[in-house]
């Protein structure tokens, strides 16, 4: 049996992360595992391009919506990772983004006492974007804090784009006491821009962000940490089991948890 | 003329003797079941840790006990770890036994109002990884597919031998014969829910009303060891009440959603308890509150969040559904005297600006020494029949998480 992973780019520590778990889980069950680097996100491919392969592994939202499709009608085994296709019931694993979000709204309103939570939002083109601002947003307004709009800053997943936001929250005089990322690379990017303007961690500003790595250790970034290489293992096993015949639908959600870091303050209560 | 009387007394005699031979066997190999769940039961809740604490506690004889335990530790459900110390008497220091959870593996899966979700748990029940298919893009599709499409993407995931399945399903259950009698919103009647995936997965399957396996698990898993007696409303597009008494019977409600509380709304109450009844207050008292808010298309978060934001429609919203489920609160309470009364389900959202003021209005409506000793709770978790459901097959299948 041959297995394609489709990303947009391999070398990306996210990719690289789930690829080493696919990686680890398949090979011993399957001939051969190609990796196809499409270069950029949305691609269209024809689905001969997946002649040779028996099963597809597509991280995040690589593909187009059509290209997906046409390989969901044509019965090849497919496993979507951090991605899904509203309308279709494609398998997929990804993280329990809801649950990692408010984990660590819990964590900053009832642990820390927080209460002007700045978000650093995804991209809402990818579910994992999407979902996490809606959460954030829900969990603010369960825990009773006044919904600000302003405190939603623009991140798309890009550490870039997310520093920028963060510049202007500052030159603009926005007042906030803790910040949340919709990913960890984007927390750690602001931390680096927090600190330069002066401003001190935790004590001024606690920071936090969804997902976790070496990066989020090295700069102290208290996160909700998923275990990326585990997704890679899910997917590979749901794959897996397509490839011998067995008909799934539906998502695979993988836990998050927090890890204590120094970008916050000690918790003085975390009970969820 | 044929005579078959004395041939017939004789193989009467015979068909007599084998059936005694059966029952008596069939009675040894349930005694056997039994007390091989006491052990592991002894074992796992941390009663005895070892053959002779073991006979101990259980009553059972060395020889039985040691047997049982020497087929768990083949099974892998049992390991030996070490020894601990001797006795008093200087006798010699028993070698110790501990359970294994990751021995093997169980599949819980709850079919909820938008939803079907499952998850892949250890033996101690703790869940190792969720599945989900949401419900909104498969309308008019057998939910027994569904369901067993749910059941693989868990299975998928396992990592041990799969032990048993648990389901949680709404509608009426008889979950001794893992049947479902009667579930209105799939047009189920009759089905044999447990002995259907039993053949397919060929495991055992244990089936629960989703209410009775919410209790169960609050019961199992959450409750302090003092509250036995446990009560359990779960409102959303249903309304529905679970039972647990003395840790041991549980019992389940039908749909109640179309009961009526008020014989007239002439003062302004809602007349209903369920989701579509606040749904319908609210757009009646909208024009009372211009200033009000609260979007058109709400939903708990919305109104929890109006409450906190001091929003007046919200408020009213919270004091008229409090006092509809105080009334109903208080009959069970005056009728059950539980140790514990949880709401649960989509109301549970409104958190707990909900429970404290339906905890008031049961009070003014009973005397205060029913009342007292019982604590009210709202339980947000949407997992909760779910892990009911890992309860049950754990409880059934192991005699564990009692």
């Amino acid at each position: 049996m041959n297995v394609a992973i489709v990303t947009n780019d391999a070398t990306q520590v996210y990719q690289r992360q789930v690829i080493a778990g696919i990686q680890n889980q398949l090979q011993h069950s399957v001939d051969d595992i190609a990796i196809i680097n499409t270069g950029e996100a949305l691609a269209h491919l024809e689905p001969g391009a997946f002649d040779s392969v028996d099963g597809v592994l597509v991280i995040a939202h690589t593909l187009a919506d059509d290209t997906l499709l046409a390989l969901h009608t044509a019965g090849v085994p497919l496993t979507l990772i951090s991605h899904q296709l509203p309308g279709t019931d494609i398998p997929a694993v990804v993280p329990d983004n809801a649950g990692g979000i408010a984990q660590l709204v819990h964590y900053l309103v009832n642990g820390a006492g927080r209460t002007r939570i700045a978000f650093i939002t995804g991209d809402h083109n990818q579910t994992d974007g999407r979902e996490r601002t809606t959460t954030f947003r829900r969990e603010i307004m369960r825990a009773g804090i006044t919904l600000d709009d302003a405190l939603f800053l623009p991140g798309d997943f890009s550490v870039d784009v997310a520093v920028r936001s963060v510049q202007q929250a500052l030159a603009n005089g926005l007042q906030f006491d803790a910040l949340a990322a919709a990913d960890y690379l984007m927390a750690q990017a602001a931390v680096n821009v927090l600190r330069e303007a002066g401003v001190s961690i935790p004590e001024d500003v606690a920071v936090v962000g969804i997902g976790d790595g070496p990066e989020a250790a090295d700069a102290g970034l208290t996160t909700a940490g998923i275990n990326v290489t585990q997704i890679g293992i899910h997917a590979a096993r749901q794959l897996l089991a397509q490839l011998h015949g067995s008909h799934i639908r539906g998502i695979t959600r993988i836990a998050t948890s927090i890890v204590h870091r120094s970008s916050t303050p000690q918790p003085a209560h975390t009970t969820q | 003329m044929h005579d078959t009387r004395g041939r017939g007394i004789i193989g009467e005699d015979a068909r007599n003797t084998k059936v005694a031979r059966m029952a008596a066997k069939s009675t040894r190999t349930e005694s056997r079941a039994k007390n091989r769940q006491l052990i592991l039961q002894h074992i796992h809740a941390g009663i005895a840790d070892s053959r002779a604490a073991l006979a101990h506690a259980t009553g059972l004889t060395k020889p039985t006990v040691g047997d049982i335990v020497s087929t768990l530790i083949d099974e892998g459900l049992l390991v030996e770890a070490g020894r601990g110390k001797s006795t008093e008497s200087g006798g010699k220091r028993p070698r110790l036994l501990e359970f294994l959870p990751s021995a093997r593996q169980v599949i819980g899966v709850s079919i909820q109002r938008d939803r079907i979700i499952g998850a892949l748990a250890d033996l101690n029940g703790e869940p190792l990884v969720h599945h989900e298919l949401p419900l909104r893009d498969v309308t008019g599709e057998d939910p027994l597919d569904l369901l067993e499409t749910v059941i693989n993407g868990l299975a998928a995931q396992l990592t041990s031998e799969l032990l048993c399945i648990g389901i949680s399903t709404p509608g009426v259950v008889d979950t001794s014969g893992g049947v479902v009698r009667v579930a209105r919103r799939f047009g189920w009647k009759e089905l044999p829910l447990a002995a259907y995936f039993a053949r397919i997965y060929a495991v055992p399957v244990y089936v629960g009303n989703d209410t009775e396996l919410a209790t169960r698990a609050r019961l199992a898993m959450q409750a302090a060891e003092d509250v036995r007696n446990i009560v359990t409303v779960i409102i959303e597009d249903r309304i529905e009440v679970g039972f647990a008494f003395a840790g041991r019977a549980y019992h389940h409600s039908d749909d109640l959603g179309k009961l009526q509380l008020a014989s007239d709304d002439s003062h302004g109450w809602i007349d209903r308890l369920g989701w579509a009844a606040l749904q319908l207050q609210a757009t009646r008292l909208r024009g009372n509150y211009p200033q009000s808010q609260l979007p058109a298309d709400w939903d708990t978060i919305d109104l929890l969040y109006g409450l906190h934001m001091g929003d007046a429609l919200c408020a009213r919203l919270y004091d008229d559904i409090a006092a509809n489920l105080g009334r109903v609160f208080a009959w069970i309470v005056g009728l059950l005297r539980p140790d514990e009364i949880v709401l649960a389900g989509a109301m549970a959202d409104l958190g707990t600006a909900l429970i404290d003021r339906v905890e008031a209005h049961t009070r003014h409506l009973l005397p205060s020494g029913l009342v007292d000793n019982v604590a009210f709770s709202v339980e947000t978790d949407a997992t909760l029949s779910l892990n009911g459901a890992l309860v049950l097959s754990l409880q059934n299948e192991l005699g564990i998480l009692r």
